[in-house]
C-alpha cells in the first residue's frame, strides 16, 4: 500500500490527537467526580456539625427561629447552598428562603450509592437530624440544606466550557498549526520537488528546511546537466562534425517544416545540390586529411556566401545542399549559386598545396520538381549530375524547359545590358493629337531595341526582364535623358510639345530620381510642365504610399502625370481620387470595340468619369477616322494611334511635324 | 487554505462563544429591611431568577458586610455607613442604585424616658449592631442627649429582637429597625427616638458594588433598577398585594404594621433632589455613579 506524506502525517495528528482526547476526557471525568465529591464532602461536614451546633442550641421548637441568622449565614456563604429547612417530618420550621417551603421527599435526597457526580446532580437536598432534649424527653427534627441546583449546574458547565477551550480547542488548533507548518515546510516542498522531478518546467524557489534544499539544489544540478547533455547530444546529431554544418538529419528536420510551412503559404523554395568537382583526386593524390581540409574551407565559404535565411547541410563526402527561399525571381536564385561557384572557384592553398576547385550544382523547386525530401533529392542530384556531364563548374536546373528559360533569360539579360553599352537602343515618338483642333499636343516616347544580330527586338521580350533584374533603372535613366533631350531639341524647332515618358515603379523609387530628373530638366532647359510621366495601374499596388509620395512631388514640380492602359489592370476609383492623375490612357482593346454597344458605354463612362474628376482623356490605339469622329462626340480630348501616326524616329518626328 | 482557516476560527468562535449566550450570575445580598422589599418582591416574582440573580437574605446589616467582604456576594445593600466602612479598603466601590431615606425606619427603644436615661447613675446597657449605621445612630442620640455610662453590646438584630422589658435590670437602649421594632415593642419596649425629625441625622440605603462587577454584569443591574422601580410603583398602587408576596421575608410584620413602616421610610429610587444630592455629598456619598 502506497501512503502519501499527507495522508501519513494526518495519520500521526490524528492518532497524536484521538489520544490527547482519550487522555484529557479521562482526566476531565475523572476531576469531575472528584470536584463533586469534594463539593459534597463539605457539604456533609457542614450539615453534620450544625446539625450538632442546633442540637445544642435548640431548647425547644419555638427557639428554632433563635438559629435564623446562624443559618443564613451558612446558606450565604456557601454558593451550592440554596436554603436551609428545620422541619419536624409535618412542618417546616424555619426556612433560609420563603421561596422554599415545603419538605422534600425522601426520593430527592442524597443517596451515597450512587457516584458522587450523578448525586450531585440529581439529589435536590441533604438532610441531617436534629436531636435536642425537652427536659429529658429527646425530640427529633431534621436538618435538610436544599442543593442549589443552578450553581451547581452552572459551575459544572463552566467546568465543561473549559474542557473544551484548554483540552481540546486548544490541542486542535495547536495539530492544525502543526498540519500547516507541515504542510507549508515539507508537503509543498515535496510536491514542488515531484513536479519539478517530472515536468522540469519551474525551478522550484530555495526551501527552508535544510535536508529539502540539498535535495532541491542536487535535482537542479542534476536537470541543468541532463539538459546540457542533451542540447550537446541533440546538437552532435544534427551538425556534420567536419564542417561544422548541419548534417543530413537536420536537413530533412528542417525541409521537412519548411514543406509543411510552404505547403500552408503556398510558396516555393529552391533545393540546391552542390558536389565539388574532381574532389576524389584530391582526396586519392593528396590524401584524406588535406581533402577534409578542403571541406572545411568550402564548408566555411558556402556558409559565408548565402543569407542568413539561407539553409545549408552536408550531405555526404563533398556533397551540400543548399536550401533557398524568400527570392523574388529565379534569376535572384541563380545570382546567389553564381556567387557561391564564383567563391570556390580558386586556387586554395591547403597544407602548403595549391588546390583549384570548382562545383557544380543541381536545382530543384518545391513544388513543381518534388514535393518530399527525397523527391527533392532525387531531382537535384540528377540535375546536378546534368551540371556534371554539360561539363562541371556549371549550374542545371531539373526541368529542362527552366534550363532553357533561364539560360535564355541570362543570354538575353548580358544582351540587355551590351546593348545599352552598344548604343543600340532608340526612342520612337507616337504624336498625341488634340481631338478638337488635330495637331499634335504632344509625344509619348517608346524604346526600340535594334540588335545587330537579332533585329528589332520587341520591348515585351526585354522589358519584363529589365524590370525583373532591375536593368529597367539603368535603361529607364537613359530613356529619360533621351526623351529630356528631345523635347529640347524639338522645342528649339519651334515643336515645343509635351514630350511623355514611362517610368517603372523601380525607377520611380530610386532615393535620387526626382532630385536627378528635376536636374536633368534644368540641364536641357525643359520646362516641368513639358514633361508628362506615364505610369501602369499596377504601380497602385506596389510601394502604394512612396509611389503616392513621389508622384506627389512631382506634380508638384509641374509634371504632369498620366495613367495609361486604364482598365486593363486594377483600376480602382479609391486611387483614382488619391493619386494626382492628368491624363487617363483608355487602352486600345476599348478602343477596337468601340462600335459595339458594350465597348462605347465603356468609353463613354470613362470620359464622363474623367471629366467629373478634372483629368484630360487620351483615347490609345485610334486607328480610324471614325474612331476620331466618335472620340471627338463624347467630348475625349487627345488620342494617338496609327490613325495619325505610329511611333516613328526622332528625326523622323523632327522632319514630319516640326 | 484561506476557507479552511475561516471555517476553523468560525468553529472556534462558535465553542468559544457558546458560554457568553447569557449574563452571568449575579449574587445580591440584602438585610432584613422595610427599605429593601423591592428587591423580595423582584425574587418572589421569579424576575430576578430569569436575569440570573441570585438574591442572598441574611439577617444583620454587618452579616451582610462581611458576606460581602468575603467575595460571597457581587453586590450588597447597605447604609452609607456599610458604605464608608468598605470604601477605603475598595476605591472603586460606590452606590449604584438608590432606595430609600429612613424617615423614622431607624428606632431608639428603651425601657426608659430620655429624662430617666439622663437623671440614672445606674450603667445603660446600649444594644446594637456595632458594625452598622446602628452605632452613628447611638452616638448622635447619646451626644444629642448628652447620655453617660454606656455599656456596648453587640448582637444581630435577630437576636437583639429576643429580648424583653422583663428582663432588663438596667436602663437599657436599644438600636433596631424596621421590622424588628415590632417584636422588641411587643416585648415592652418605647421608642424613644427615630430617624423622623426627632433625630436629625440622613441615614440613606442603596446597593454598592464595584467598577468592575457593574462592567460586567451592566445590563443585569440596569434591567435591576428597572424592576425596582416597577416594584415600588406596585407597591404604592397595590400595596396590599405587595404586602402578601414580600410578608415572608418580614418576620411576623402585620399589614397594618407594615403600612405604618413605609411612612418610616422615604422611596429615592427615582427623582433625587439637589437638595439630597448636596447631603449625599456631603455624608461622602457619591450621586454620580447611580444607574
Amino acid at each position: 500500500m502506497n501512503l502519501s506524506i499527507q495522508r501519513f502525517s494526518f495519520l500521526i495528528l490524528f492518532v497524536l490527537l484521538s489520544v490527547l482526547i482519550s487522555f484529557f476526557s479521562y482526566n476531565y471525568f475523572s476531576q469531575q467526580e472528584k470536584t463533586a465529591s469534594v463539593i459534597l464532602k463539605s457539604i456533609n461536614s457542614q450539615i453534620s456539625e450544625t446539625s450538632y451546633i442546633l442540637s445544642k442550641r435548640i431548647k425547644n421548637k419555638e427557639s428554632v427561629k433563635t438559629v435564623h441568622p446562624m443559618l443564613d449565614r451558612i446558606a450565604a456563604h456557601n454558593d451550592f447552598i440554596a436554603a436551609i429547612l428545620i422541619h419536624d417530618e409535618n412542618n417546616v420550621l424555619l426556612s433560609t428562603d420563603p421561596q422554599y417551603k415545603k419538605i422534600l421527599d425522601s426520593h430527592s435526597l442524597y443517596k451515597k450509592n450512587r457516584s458522587n457526580y450523578k448525586e450531585i446532580l440529581e439529589a435536590k437536598a441533604i438532610d441531617s437530624g436534629i436531636k435536642f432534649y425537652e427536659g429529658n424527653k429527646a425530640v427529633f427534627l431534621k436538618l435538610q440544606f436544599i442543593l442549589d441546583k443552578e450553581e451547581i449546574n452552572s459551575y459544572f458547565a463552566q467546568r465543561q466550557v473549559d474542557y473544551l477551550i484548554y483540552f481540546i480547542t486548544i490541542p486542535l488548533i495547536i495539530i492544525i498549526l502543526l498540519s500547516l507548518l507541515m504542510r507549508y515546510f515539507i508537503l509543498k516542498p515535496l510536491e514542488r520537488l515531484r513536479q519539478f522531478a517530472h515536468y522540469q518546467s519551474d525551478i522550484p524557489k530555495a526551501f527552508k528546511l535544510k535536508e529539502l534544499e540539498i535535495i532541491r539544489h542536487s535535482m537542479v544540478q542534476t536537470f541543468q546537466r541532463l539538459e546540457s547533455e542533451k542540447n550537446e547530444l541533440y546538437s552532435i546529431a544534427r551538425t556534420d562534425l567536419l564542417s561544422g554544418l548541419a548534417n543530413r538529419n537536420a536537413l530533412n528536420e528542417y525541409t521537412e517544416r519548411l514543406i509543411e510551412k510552404s505547403k500552408r503559404a503556398q510558396e516555393e523554395f529552391a533545393f540546391l545540390f552542390l558536389d565539388l568537382d574532381h574532389f576524389k583526386s584530391v582526396n586519392d593524390s593528396l590524401g584524406h586529411n588535406v581533402g577534409d581540409d578542403l571541406l572545411k574551407k568550402v564548408s566555411s565559404i558556402i556558409d559565408e556566401v548565402i543569407r542568413p535565411n539561407d539553409f545549408v547541410a552536408r550531405v555526404g563526402g563533398d556533397e551540400f545542399v543548399i536550401i533557398i527561399t524568400d527570392y523574388d525571381s529565379i534569376m535572384e536564385v541563380t545570382s546567389i549559386i553564381q556567387r557561391i561557384q564564383k567563391q570556390l572557384a580558386q586556387t586554395w592553398i591547403i597544407q602548403t598545396h595549391p588546390i583549384a576547385v570548382s562545383s557544380s550544382v543541381g536545382i530543384a523547386f518545391y513544388p513543381k520538381d518534388g514535393d518530399s525530401i527525397i523527391s527533392l533529392m532525387q531531382h537535384s542530384d540528377i540535375a546536378m549530375y546534368e551540371a556534371k556531364e554539360s561539363g562541371r563548374a556549371r549550374y542545371h536546373f531539373y526541368t529542362e524547359e527552366l534550363n532553357k528559360k533561364v539560360q535564355d533569360a541570362i543570354n538575353l539579360d548580358k544582351e540587355m545590358r551590351d546593348a545599352l553599352v552598344n548604343d543600340e537602343y532608340k526612342l520612337f515618338y507616337q504624336p498625341k493629337v488634340d481631338i478638337n483642333t488635330g495637331k499634335i499636343v504632344g509625344a509619348e516616347a517608346l524604346i526600340r531595341w535594334f540588335s545587330p544580330t537579332k533585329g528589332l527586338i520587341a520591348p515585351d521580350t526585354f522589358i519584363p526582364l529589365a524590370e525583373e533584374n532591375s536593368f529597367i533603372v539603368e535603361l529607364g535613366d537613359w530613356i529619360t535623358r533621351e526623351a529630356v533631350k528631345q523635347q529640347h531639341r524639338l522645342k528649339n524647332k519651334g515643336l515645343d510639345i509635351i514630350i511623355s515618358i514611362n517610368i517603372s515603379a523601380k525607377q520611380l523609387l530610386k532615393d535620387d530620381f526626382i532630385d536627378k530628373f528635376i536636374n536633368l530638366l534644368k540641364e536641357y532647359d525643359v520646362s516641368n510642365s513639358k514633361i508628362d510621366i506615364e505610369i501602369t495601374e499596377y504601380m497602385f499596388f506596389q510601394q502604394n504610399n512612396d509611389n503616392f509620395k513621389k508622384l506627389n512631388e512631382l506634380h508638384g514640380h509641374g509634371i504632369t502625370i498620366s495613367l495609361d492602359d486604364f482598365g486593363t489592370g486594377y483600376s480602382s476609383l479609391s486611387y483614382l481620387k488619391k493619386f494626382p492623375i492628368d491624363y487617363l490612357k483608355i487602352d486600345k482593346a476599348f478602343m477596337d470595340d468601340f462600335q459595339t454597344k458594350e465597348g462605347s458605354i465603356f468609353i463613354d463612362t470613362i470620359v464622363k468619369m474623367g471629366q467629373t474628376l478634372n483629368m484630360k482623356i487620351i483615347a490609345e490605339g485610334v486607328e480610324e477616322s471614325k474612331q476620331v469622329e466618335y472620340l471627338k462626340s463624347i467630348g475625349c480630348d487627345q488620342y494617338q494611334g496609327y490613325h495619325f501616326s505610329k511611333p516613328i524616329s526622332a528625326e523622323e518626328f523632327e522632319n514630319k511635324f516640326a | 487554505m484561506i476557507k479552511k482557516s475561516i471555517l476553523f476560527l468560525s468553529i472556534l468562535l462558535f465553542l468559544t462563544s457558546c458560554s457568553k449566550d447569557s449574563d452571568e450570575r449575579l449574587k445580591i445580598s440584602a438585610s432584613t429591611w422595610i427599605g429593601y422589599t423591592p428587591l423580595f418582591y423582584a425574587k418572589e416574582k421569579g424576575w430576578l431568577k430569569e436575569l440570573n440573580i441570585k438574591l442572598i437574605n441574611v439577617s444583620s446589616l454587618s452579616e451582610n458586610l462581611y458576606l460581602y467582604k468575603a467575595g460571597n456576594s457581587d453586590a450588597y445593600t447597605g447604609t452609607q455607613y456599610e458604605y464608608n466602612e468598605l470604601k477605603n479598603q475598595i476605591p472603586s466601590l460606590k452606590p449604584i442604585i438608590l432606595f430609600d431615606r429612613s424617615d423614622g425606619g431607624d428606632i431608639i427603644l428603651s425601657n426608659k424616658t430620655i429624662q430617666e436615661l439622663q437623671n440614672t447613675d445606674k450603667p445603660i446597657n446600649a444594644y446594637l449592631e456595632i458594625d452598622s449605621i446602628n452605632s452613628a445612630l447611638l452616638k448622635y442620640f447619646i451626644n444629642k442627649h448628652n447620655l453617660k455610662n454606656i455599656n456596648y453590646i453587640n448582637r444581630d438584630q435577630a437576636k437583639i429582637t429576643s429580648l424583653k422589658k422583663k428582663d432588663m435590670l438596667n436602663p437599657t437602649i436599644i438600636v433596631t429597625y424596621v421590622p424588628y421594632n415590632y417584636t422588641l415593642e411587643k416585648n415592652g419596649f418605647q421608642e424613644i427616638a427615630s430617624t423622623d425629625d426627632s433625630l436629625d441625622l440622613i441615614v440613606l440605603d442603596a446597593l454598592f458594588t464595584t467598577n468592575e462587577v457593574l462592567d460586567k454584569h451592566q445590563h443585569q443591574f440596569k434591567e435591576l433598577k428597572k424592576l425596582i422601580d416597577k416594584s415600588v410603583v406596585i407597591l404604592h398602587n397595590h400595596p396590599q398585594e405587595f404586602y402578601k408576596t414580600i410578608k415572608p421575608y418580614m418576620l411576623d410584620m402585620s399589614y397594618s404594621q407594615f403600612l405604618l413602616a413605609l411612612k418610616g421610610i422615604l422611596w429615592i429610587n427615582k427623582d433625587v433632589s439637589s437638595e439630597l444630592k448636596e447631603r449625599m455629598n456631603d455624608i461622602g456619598f457619591s450621586s454620580r455613579g447611580l444607574l
